[in-house]
């Protein structure tokens, strides 16, 4: 089974869905017309192009795997590249586009360097920095802030299965032992909020009890001692029985916040001895690893939900999205009485006390809720991409509702 | 006269000079200042143009020297600190990461050693082994550290168009270089100080490598393509460490002012250039505002020239209308004296000469009274003395026919004949005083003037032949009308026709012309008028008596009484007509008389 996009690239790819998002109008004569395209800039950290979803008005489609019924074919794919046609009875207006390609780039800058050279047309950039780069070298795109969608978290997955992450003194250490306050600072600009949990502050479901895991060096390396990890040999990593601790870390390659966020804990981490090897990954690597068990952390992000069914997703002993092996005896019990009972109040404190363990025991390091990020478009080449009112608002709409400036022939 | 002012052509009026004159007084100091302004303003551009980009090149050498002593400075004390090749792994891997961190300089920082092999990186790709086992590149450094003590590459761009400059500072022991502390450091911010002094909107900032390849440029798809500059004069100039400015065409339609810089000691370049459309458009925004101001300058000034003028013109106008108004007989017209300078004291002067002139005309009228009188009684005393010597002569004669006891009939009615016919002579010249001294009013009416003439010649026909005359009339049998008193008209045609009949004694041929047009020059304009001619063929009459025909009581007749022309002369003019007079000695006169038709 590969990795459900949601797992470990939910955000990623609801984000994707929603400035990808494709309507399907039958169209008689679409292609007739000739071919009307839009490019999609990508990152292969970002995306898995194999499980890459189309959001529509019939909701996310699923644009590799899924049946009958979709009103587009996969024209061409590559290892970088996917072209999306829709049939050719699709009702598609002759101004709006009947062609998506998706490009895959390796890195940010080489994104950025397609956005400015003009062999993209949308693509969506993390920070507000590259946006603006963007912007200011071409001055055919407009950056456009979109909101992340609620209890965005980033954080570290351990797997659990193997140790030392198994201990809950060693994913405590871990916690205290990452300066989540610096690399908001430094990485992120302050343009993020720290995570105690699954769920933000504004959630309805927010916990107000949970401990903050604020970077406390000395607290991590008493846990690491406690669990005996120390420095045997002076070589400035800590070991157990004659082995040291060292964490590969995999993170989304080309991704800059990511691979700044991994340094970051490296240098952390190197300071209570704890050797982090952080190893760029694509996004169907990643999902690989995730899927197989094949790892120690991954940074990844991902989309909580306001229900329980996220929550089990995730910290359920046999929740589909629990990669890390996690298993709590306190959790399942909650789990169980939530399903026992059918007052909101009730259902709500289970929910707050679910949140409670799992920042108790720690089974990933919650890292941070992250605001915004940017999508940039071709504004001189097309209009009518975003939602202008309504609920919304400020998030861009489907492929087929955008509309093509320049007629392509 | 009175169109005389308005003959005068617009170009030579005294107000159009007086306009011109004020508005070029106004314009020349203007254009000479509006040019003067603008030029220094263009040169002052050239000079700030040159100026900025010599300062941007400065500005790029102190950043880049900057970035390099800075970056050689944390990796020198990097290496040198506690000698990095003593420290564990981990130490050097939180060292060089951390100074990563810290310092936004580093692209990466990767401790080496002496042959090449990777002992810690910042560089999380599993990849970057490969590229420090390269054992000419190690050889290359470790010879850069034994010559000049350190090593640095040229600027270069990476694969992801990003200038990069790789320093290296050994890592030494016991004074033996045991390893190599190698930094790519970042000069993407260099971009930042292109963008900094990108001029205008169109203009464009850059710094390009000794290849003339772009390794910062405010365009940054110039940079992303991997573009060069294409100008080899300006690479090679920058080469040999030459600033300079040029304009040059970019393209067909863009032309550049351009300044050029070279950066350092590095063999770059910095450039500023802007399209001088836009440069210049301050100067061009300048020019059309002196333009603008010039304009209404000009249309302000020549308003106020046009009233000043006007101000100072229109005595002199008053002037010149009273002058006409004098001269076409309005002896009494006077100009208001509207100014104190010369104009005003030229307007006084005037009206003292035409009171003088008034003084001295009335003093000639009366002397003319005086001469004419004199003249009359004397012509008078004549005309009436001699039918009155005549009367006596032969009323004596008949008071001695008509005592005789026999009368003889026939004499007595001869005598009485001769006395009956003095005193009709006397009665007609009583008649021909009057009519001129005093006219009877005129009363015009549509007459036929070709039936006034037939009516007349008809007359005198008989009496013509018998002198041996011949009257030839020449004109159509048509009616042609004029507006005119028929007695009085009737009166010149047979003054002219018996004149022309004593002017040929020895007989001869008059001619009568009549005809219609539409041009003769009456008074002071074009009409349409009837012109009657009266040609004979008499002797003609000198030059010097030419002038005196129209003269009362000029006659060169024994039986004449020098009325007859003068009363043509007078009723022509109450028709406000006109009589020419043409004569050749002993080939003839002609009279040509012009009657307004209405």
């Amino acid at each position: 089974m590969r990795a459900n996009i949601s797992d470990s690239g939910r955000r990623a790819f609801v984000l994707l869905a929603i400035w990808t998002s494709i309507v399907v109008i039958p169209l008689p004569s679409a292609m007739a017309q000739g071919v009307r395209e839009i490019v999609v800039g990508d990152l292969v950290g970002r995306t898995d192009i194999r499980d890459l979803k189309v959001l529509t008005k019939q909701g996310l489609l699923p644009v590799i795997s899924a049946g009958n019924g979709r009103p587009f074919t996969v024209f061409n794919r590559s290892n970088n590249q996917l072209v999306l046609q829709f049939h050719a009875s699709a009702d598609i207006g002759k101004n709006n586009p009947n062609t998506i390609v998706f490009k895959f780039y390796e890195t940010e800058r080489a994104l950025i360097s397609a956005l400015i050279l003009d062999e993209v047309d949308t693509a969506v950039l993390e920070s507000e920095e590259s946006a603006r780069e963007v912007a200011g070298s071409n001055a055919h795109f407009l950056p456009y802030p979109l909101p992340m969608p609620p209890n965005t978290v980033k954080m570290i997955i351990y797997n659990h299965r193997r140790p030392p992450f198994d201990n809950p003194a060693i994913r405590t250490a871990l916690s205290y032992g990452i300066n989540h306050e610096q690399l908001i600072k430094k990485v992120l600009a302050n343009k993020a909020s720290l995570a105690k949990g699954p769920y933000d502050d504004n959630s309805p479901l927010f916990a107000s009890s949970l401990r903050s895991y604020k970077y406390k060096p000395r607290v991590a390396l008493q846990h690491l001692h406690e669990a005996g990890w120390t420095d045997t040999d002076s070589d400035g990593i800590v070991d157990k029985n004659g082995r040291p601790f060292s964490i590969t870390l995999f993170y989304p390659k080309g991704m800059r916040i990511d691979e700044a966020i991994s340094r970051l804990v490296k240098i952390n981490l190197i300071k209570l001895g704890i050797d982090v090897k952080p190893r760029p990954l694509s996004r169907s690597e990643l999902d690989k690893k995730l899927v197989a068990g094949d790892f120690q952390a991954v940074l990844t992000d991902h989309v909580f939900k306001e229900n329980i069914e996220s929550l089990s997703a995730v910290f359920a002993a046999k929740g589909e999205q629990n990669y890390s092996g996690y298993a709590s005896p306190r959790l399942e019990n909650y789990f169980r009485f939530y399903d026992q009972t059918d007052d909101p109040r009730q259902r709500k404190t289970l929910i707050q006390s679910i949140e409670t363990v799992v920042n108790q025991e720690q089974p990933v390091t919650f890292l941070y809720f992250k605001w915004l990020t940017h999508y940039m478009v071709d504004v001189e080449e097309f209009e009518n991409f975003r939602h202008t009112e309504g609920p919304n608002r400020g998030n861009m709409r489907p492929f087929e509702e955008w509309i093509i400036k320049k007629r392509v022939e | 006269m009175q169109q005389l002012s308005n003959k005068i052509k617009i170009r030579n009026r005294l107000l159009t000079r007086l306009l011109l004159s004020h508005i070029l007084i106004v314009t020349i100091p203007l254009f000479i200042t509006g040019n003067v302004l603008v030029n220094t303003a263009q040169n002052s551009i050239r000079q700030t143009i040159l100026d900025r980009n010599l300062e941007f090149a400065n500005r790029s050498t102190r950043f880049i020297d900057l970035q390099l002593r800075t970056a050689t400075d944390l990796v020198k004390s990097q290496a040198q600190f506690q000698s990095i090749f003593e420290m564990n792994k981990s130490t050097q891997e939180l060292a060089i990461n951390t100074l990563f961190t810290e310092f936004d300089l580093f692209r990466q920082l990767s401790v080496l050693d002496t042959l090449g092999n990777l002992i810690a990186s910042t560089s999380f790709e599993d990849s970057l082994h490969m590229k420090f086992g390269r054992k000419d590149r190690i050889t290359g450094i470790l010879a850069a550290f034994a010559r000049d003590g350190r090593y640095h590459s040229d600027v270069y761009v990476s694969d992801e168009s990003l200038p990069m400059l790789d320093v290296a500072e050994p890592v030494t022991r016991f004074g033996e270089v045991v390893g190599i502390l190698y930094a790519i450091v970042d000069l993407k911010a260099m971009w930042d100080i292109v963008d900094e002094n990108k001029v205008g909107d169109r203009g464009e900032a850059f710094i390009f490598n000794n290849e003339g390849v772009y390794v910062a440029h405010t365009d940054r798809r110039k940079l992303y393509s991997n573009q060069k500059l294409v100008n080899p004069t300006v690479v090679a100039q920058i080469k040999q460490g030459k600033s300079g400015q040029l304009i040059y065409h970019q393209s067909p339609n863009v032309e550049m002012v351009a300044a050029y810089a070279p950066i350092g000691n590095y063999g770059w370049g910095a450039m500023l250039q802007q399209p001088t459309s836009e440069a210049f458009a301050p100067a061009r925004r300048m020019r059309f505002r002196v333009m603008q101001f010039m304009f209404i300058s000009v249309l302000l000034a020549s308003l106020l020239a046009f009233f000043y003028s006007r101000w100072i013109v229109k005595p002199v106008k008053q002037l010149v209308s009273g002058m006409e108004q004098f001269s076409q007989g309005e002896l009494n017209y006077r100009i208001a004296k509207v100014t104190d300078d010369e104009i005003g004291t030229l307007a006084e002067n005037f009206n003292e000469m035409a009171e003088r002139l008034i003084e001295f005309q009335n003093k000639l009228k009366r002397t003319e009274v005086l001469e004419t009188l004199g003249k009359l009684a004397s012509v008078l005393s004549h005309e009436i003395r001699n039918p009155l010597n005549s009367m006596v002569i032969n009323m004596q004669i008949l008071k001695r026919e008509l005592a005789k006891e026999k009368i003889n009939k026939e004499r007595v009615e001869k005598f009485y004949g001769i006395l009956a016919a003095e005193i009709k002579r006397v009665d007609q010249l009583v008649t021909d005083v009057l009519l001129i001294a005093r006219p009877p009013q005129t009363r015009k009416e549509k007459v036929a003037i070709n039936e006034v003439i037939d009516e007349i010649t008809m007359m005198q026909v008989a009496d013509s032949l018998g002198k041996g005359i011949r009257i030839e009339r020449e004109y159509e049998k048509v009616p042609i009308l004029a507006n005119v008193d028929i007695a009085k008209i009737r009166q010149v045609i047979l003054n002219l026709t018996l004149n022309a009949i004593q002017a040929m004694p020895g007989g001869g041929k008059l001619t009568i012309g009549l005809k219609e047009t539409t041009t003769a020059m009456l008074g002071n304009h074009r009409t349409k008028a009837v012109v009657l001619s009266f040609a004979d063929s008499g002797d003609g009459i000198s030059k010097k008596d030419l002038g005196k025909v129209f003269d009362f009581y000029y006659s060169t007749k024994d039986t004449g009484t020098g009325l007859g022309l003068a009363i043509v002369q007078q009723i022509v003019d109450e028709h406000q007509g006109r009589i020419a007079l043409e004569s050749q000695i002993e080939k003839g006169t002609k009279f040509t008389i012009y009657l307004p038709v209405e």
